[in-house]
């Protein structure tokens, strides 16, 4: 078993993932390289005050923007 | 039954009003058709005749009493199988649902019960609105009309489908990156994704919350804003759902353009991805067709396409990974091979990379509403090709993410897919039309100002 697999399968187990067949550690070393390159393409420059854009709102009656 | 099967619901309507058309009847037509040709299509998951047939039974009554309850009334329809009717299986298209009975109505559901229409059956979605086209699931995908060699679009496949064979004039789809409108491209129909929170999400499997939108699908543009008209208003029951009063969708449909101001944002088909050449021609036309009708058209930039659509796969696979750990995890095997390959990045998204996500479309909303602040609508690509061959994964896969839709899954605003064309080999193009926040009554004016100057949604397929 290669290292990175070992980290892979690490990760997994981390994320519950325990009951995968042979077949999908393909998929899943794939959706991790996806994943990467995605959250890669989100910036992380914003000033802190830029908040989120669905904020918790108190009042359930309050209408949205 | 060709005249009944292509009648628009306003012209079904008209007649169902006048008693010159019996429910009963049209209702047996239609599913007289579902039965000679679905089984090439794959439309439906599941009919309901017999409950059609006595909500058929009913409306006739009724109307015959004198109760005619407005423009659904007698009407049938079609629901994607991820919207709940009470006593029916909602299975999302999926084994993992297979067996999964409604205990209660949708909102959308019991609006169109409330407002006389029949149910004709539930429709072939992508599983879990999500991975398709796929052929290892327990029901085969939906085959387009036009060529059912070719992909209808997804997720809402069967939706598109349905609307194009003629075996309903009216039903409704979901939209969380563009799967309402992709198969109203796919299939040429119109699709609507409305103002996130105009029409309620209760009782619908949901995929990503911030993102999900139900959607009326049908053949034309008027039909469509008399369908949104019926499921669109305020359920204190789901958390996103908007207050403002319903106005009435048709009021501008006639008005034209004259004086309407139209950005084109040309950069999403032209630059970000370069578009089919005869997509983006039937676009252009579109343009010049709504100038030469007195609209004013300028160009607009909300800035790349790349940044919407990243940020909506980050937010999607975030929230659709939490709605669908569970089962990842316990049941692995049960999804369809793609379906489990497009969930699982979801497994390596952090919280962190999900909060910048969060932040990067307020970014990205303010910046593309104050684009649209200079104009009264704006018009784009929906997809950037015809159908492709559905038995191509391959191509299927590497098409499906160049699309125009998710950014306004994003924005939140209304998005409407209308067709605008048939490419060479007779498969629809189509555009988008977006509006701002709350305003789908200017979309629709603009649509059927395109749709009066053109001749696209009068033609249908023949089934052979």
């Amino acid at each position: 078993m290669s290292e990175d697999h070992k980290v892979l399968r690490h990760e997994a187990e981390r994320a519950g993932l325990t009951r995968l067949s042979e077949t999908h550690w393909a998929q899943l070393a794939k959706a991790r390289a996806a994943a990467e390159q995605l959250i890669r393409s989100i910036p992380r420059h914003l000033p802190m005050y830029d908040e989120p854009a669905h904020i918790f709102r108190a009042l359930q009656e309050r209408e949205h923007d | 039954m060709t005249e009944l099967a292509y009648l628009t619901l306003s012209q079904a309507s008209a007649l169902i009003r006048r008693q010159e058309l019996s429910p009963v009847d049209y209702t047996q037509a239609l599913l007289r058709r579902i039965d000679a040709h679905d089984a090439r299509f794959n439309a439906f998951l599941r009919q309901t005749p017999e409950m059609a047939l006595q909500q058929a039974k009913q409306a006739e009554a009724d109307i015959q009493a004198g109760n005619w309850r407005g423009p659904l009334h007698g009407i049938p329809h079609g629901l994607k199988d991820i919207i709940d009717v009470e006593g029916i299986p909602t299975t999302g298209h999926s084994k993992i649902l297979a067996d999964n009975l409604a205990p209660t109505d949708a909102f959308v559901t019991r609006r169109l019960r409330a407002a006389g229409a029949v149910l004709l059956g539930k429709l072939s979605t992508h599983e879990f609105a999500l991975g398709g086209p796929s052929f290892d699931l327990p029901w085969p995908p939906a085959r387009n009309p036009w060529n059912r060699d070719y992909f209808p679009g997804g997720s809402s496949s069967g939706s598109g489908v349905a609307l194009a064979a003629g075996f309903v004039p009216t039903a409704l789809g979901t939209d969380t990156g563009g799967s309402v409108r992709n198969p109203a491209s796919m299939c040429g129909i119109v699709g609507m994704k409305a103002t996130y929170g105009r029409v309620s999400r209760r009782g619908v499997l949901p995929l990503s919350y911030s993102l999900d939108h139900i959607g009326p699908m049908t053949r034309t543009v008027t039909d469509n804003a008399l369908l949104l008209g019926v499921i669109a208003g305020h359920d204190p029951e789901d958390p996103g759902s908007i207050r403002d009063a319903v106005p009435d969708f048709t009021a501008d449909l006639d008005k034209g353009v004259n004086g309407l101001k139209i950005g084109v944002i040309r950069r999403f088909y032209s630059t970000d991805f370069e578009a089919d050449a005869e997509m983006a021609q039937s676009i252009e036309d579109a343009v010049r067709i709504l100038a030469a009708q007195g609209a004013e058209i300028r160009e607009i930039d909300p800035g790349p396409l790349a940044d919407y659509l990243s940020a909506n796969r980050v937010i999607l696979l975030s929230e659709a990974y939490a709605i669908h750990e569970k089962w990842l995890q316990e049941r692995p095997a049960d999804y369809g091979d793609l379906t489990r390959e497009r969930l699982l990045p979801g497994a390596f998204i952090r919280a962190v990379d999900y909060v910048h996500a969060l932040r990067q479309r307020e970014v990205l909303r303010h910046r593309f509403n104050a684009c649209m602040a200079a104009v009264d609508v704006a018009l784009t690509a929906s997809s950037m090709e015809p159908a492709c061959p559905i038995e191509d994964a391959e191509l299927c896969e590497k098409l499906y993410g160049r699309q125009a839709r998710a950014p306004f899954n994003l924005t939140g605003s209304p998005a409407l897919a209308v067709p605008t064309g048939f490419a060479s080999p007779g498969l629809p193009l189509s555009m988008q039309i977006i509006g701002k926040p709350g305003d789908e009554t200017t979309v629709y004016r603009v649509a059927r100002t395109y749709e009066r100057a053109t001749e696209w949604t009068s033609r249908h397929p023949a089934l052979g």
